[in-house]
């Protein structure tokens, strides 16, 4: 049963129940057809009787037959006098009439069907009336009837079937296209490849639909992995050619002290980067798995931002920009100081790397109705509409040229930090005239 | 405090360092021989809580590399075996310890602050430079008699300060000590540690006993 198509089990079961149902049909309406021919053949025939009992008078000591119609109705009638001689009526032909009379009682001789009925005629005397009814005439329409259901009947099964087949191998047609489409993105990994049934609302339809929503999903997340795994190649090769040209340099020839010193820092340095991209990564990688793991605890907040800010001061200092602070004090709330850290210093940092030369840089922090308000503004470059929605992807950065220190990590390790406190962040920003970002942060997480 | 715990049963390996961060301590862990040597590698520990019977590399061939390497981590091993031979061939093949299982998580802390304390030279888990007392089992620290509230990183960053104290530490090694590999290291979270630490305990206070050392790190140490 298992091996069989879901079309021919289908249409398999719909046939064997049709047929099964015919045959219960056919063999009720023979029974139960017969059975009321009997009983119509025999109401005939007492009425026919009956009726001619009626007719029949005397008159002059005569027996008056003018009233008696001696066939009606498939019954043929004959009136005998009591000793049983045929007075008036007809006889079907062929029939050869034998049989004592009983009064009221039915009879079957060959094809025949009789029934006697014994009266007196008022001036004449006693009589028999026989009506004769043949058997198989009334049977012969009977039968022709089943005939012809015999022949009808499995007709209609079949056409039941074949248009049961039809509809179900056009209602599975949609399968077979998804499985197409399936193979062939098994087969080749193309997953541009769409099942693309068009709009319709049955089940298939739905189905292929959300396949299809499915598949764009998919290759969305693929090509983001791709662009992803580019990227972080990218990002590795920079420092790793750094660190190669380097060694190849300081292995060259002999050297003075400073030299390989000189040498092995610059090789540090671009390690330390690497090892902070990893962690970055590392963290994110976990985010994203919903692993990373919050250590919270309460911890003063406004301390903790005065104190990144004034770490801060000296690489804004740096840059000829300004830092302010605006924290309003006491602000205690549950979370995990690290990451809390870490989000500050990178919006900053942020600030710092696209303010401009004698601008400012503002960190403002403010408590109400148990979420804590904080804006990071700065009156740098700015960012356009077009890269304003994409500043939270890995690697995106704005301007390459400013940010060679940076990955481009900064602001997705942002989000994923105040995210996983509860919080929201969001920006706004205009080219040319600063970019104000502002986050908030329920002072106990849920 | 950071901890490399190697132990292949996976269950009592995450009640291992569910324990020990309760405890404050910054944990790796691993499931097996060769992670174990791929960790101890990439960073420092203050101490190891090493399975005997690891997968890939047994705890005999990890230690064997740590020592070979003149690593001197402190070892705990944790052994189902219960014979005197393999106890004598643990502590023989280098190992600082030992704790055989089944056996009680008060036990397995109080060896490992045992150990710890041990390799700092440390008498006690009371640490005291100048005026300022850190209780490193009660986490608590006071300066000049009063007692000072500090955040659990803070903390872990001071204790490891006074732990080494007279020593100069930086910036990187003070990170890999503090934090697991969940830690993003190359940032300025250990000076803004360092920054939140000075505001407590030294302001207002004299001598200033957190001191920057230009280009090396920091040092707590009460002369200047």
């Amino acid at each position: 049963m298992k091996r069989w198509s879901i079309k021919l089990r289908v249409t398999l079961w719909f046939t064997l129940f049709m047929s099964l149902l015919v045959a219960l049909a056919l063999g009720l309406l023979f029974v139960m057809g017969r059975s009321m021919v009997f009983q119509t053949l025999q109401e005939d025939l007492i009425r026919a009787v009956t009726d001619a009992a009626g007719e029949l008078n005397s008159r002059d000591g005569l027996l008056d037959v003018s009233g008696l119609d001696p066939f009606s109705d498939g019954v043929y009638l004959t009136v005998y006098d009591a000793e049983g001689h045929p007075l008036y009526g007809k006889m079907p032909y062929g029939y050869a009439d034998r049989l004592a009379f009983q009064h009221q009682g039915f009879q079957t001789s060959e094809q025949w069907y009789l029934y006697d009925l014994s009266l007196t005629v008022a001036g004449y005397g006693p009589v028999w009336i026989r009506g004769v009814i043949s058997w198989s005439a009334l049977e012969g329409t009977f039968s022709s009837l089943y005939r012809l259901a015999l022949v009808v009947f499995p007709l209609l099964v079949l056409l039941a079937a074949l248009g049961g087949y039809l509809i179900v191998r056009a209602a599975f047609h949609p399968i077979r296209q998804i499985t197409g489409t399936a193979e062939r993105i098994g087969s080749g990994s193309d997953l541009t490849q769409r099942i693309g049934l068009g709009p319709g609302r049955d089940e298939l339809h739905r189905l292929a639909a959300v396949f299809d929503h499915m598949l764009d999903r998919l290759q969305a997340a693929f090509q983001r992995e791709q662009q992803f795994t580019s990227d972080v190649s990218h990002e590795l090769r920079t420092p790793v050619s750094v660190i190669l040209s380097q060694c190849e340099y300081a292995l060259e020839r002999e050297q003075t002290p400073e030299e390989y010193r000189e040498a092995l820092s610059a090789v540090y340095d671009q390690a330390r980067g690497m090892s902070g991209l990893i962690s970055q990564l590392l963290t994110l990688a976990r985010a994203d798995q919903g692993r990373a793991k919050l250590q919270l605890e309460r911890l003063n907040f406004s301390e903790l931002a005065q104190s990144v800010a004034e770490q801060m001061q000296e690489q804004a200092a740096a840059a000829s920009i300004t830092l302010e602070t605006d924290i309003q004090p006491g602000i205690v709330l549950c979370g995990d100081e690290t990451l809390l850290m870490r989000m500050l210093i990178n919006l900053l940092d942020n600030g710092i790397r696209y303010g401009r030369q004698g601008g400012h840089l503002r960190l403002a922090l403010s408590a109400a109705g148990g979420v804590v308000t904080g804006t990071v503004s700065d009156d740098g470059i700015g960012m356009t509409a077009q890269q304003l929605p994409h500043i939270w992807e890995r690697f995106y950065q704005a301007d390459p040229a400013r940010g060679a220190s940076g990955a481009g990590l900064g602001l997705a390790m942002v989000r994923f930090i105040v995210q996983a406190h509860g919080g929201e962040i969001s920006v706004r920003s205009i080219s040319g005239a600063g970019t104000v970002f502002t986050f908030s942060l329920p002072l106990e997480k849920k | 405090m950071r901890i490399l715990v190697a132990e292949d049963e996976a269950r009592l390996n995450e009640l291992i360092v569910k324990r020990l961060r309760l405890e404050h301590y910054s944990v790796d862990a691993c499931l097996n021989g060769l992670d174990a040597l791929d960790y101890l590698a990439c960073a420092e520990y203050d101490a190891i809580i090493l399975d005997i019977m690891l997968p890939g590399a047994d705890g005999f061939q990890v230690l064997r590399t740590l020592r070979g390497r003149q690593d001197r981590t402190p070892v705990l091993f944790l052994t189902a075996r219960d014979g005197i031979d393999d106890r004598v061939a643990g502590l023989d093949a280098g190992a600082d310890d030992y704790l055989v299982k089944p056996f009680s998580f008060e036990e397995l802390l109080a060896r490992l602050r045992a150990l710890i304390r041990r390799q700092s030279a440390q008498v006690s888990n009371v640490i005291t430079v100048a005026d300022l007392v850190i209780d490193c089992d009660a986490r608590t620290v006071s300066r000049g008699g009063r007692s000072v509230s500090l955040s659990s990183k803070e903390f872990s960053v001071l204790e490891y300060l006074a732990r080494n104290s007279g020593r100069v530490l930086s910036r990187d090694k003070i990170g890999l000590h503090v934090w697991n590999y969940d830690y993003e290291g190359g940032s300025n979270v250990v000076d803004v540690y360092i920054r939140c630490l000075r505001r407590k305990l030294d302001d207002g206070f004299s001598p200033k006993l957190i001191h920057t050392v230009r280009g090396a790190g920091y040092v707590l140490r009460s002369e200047p």
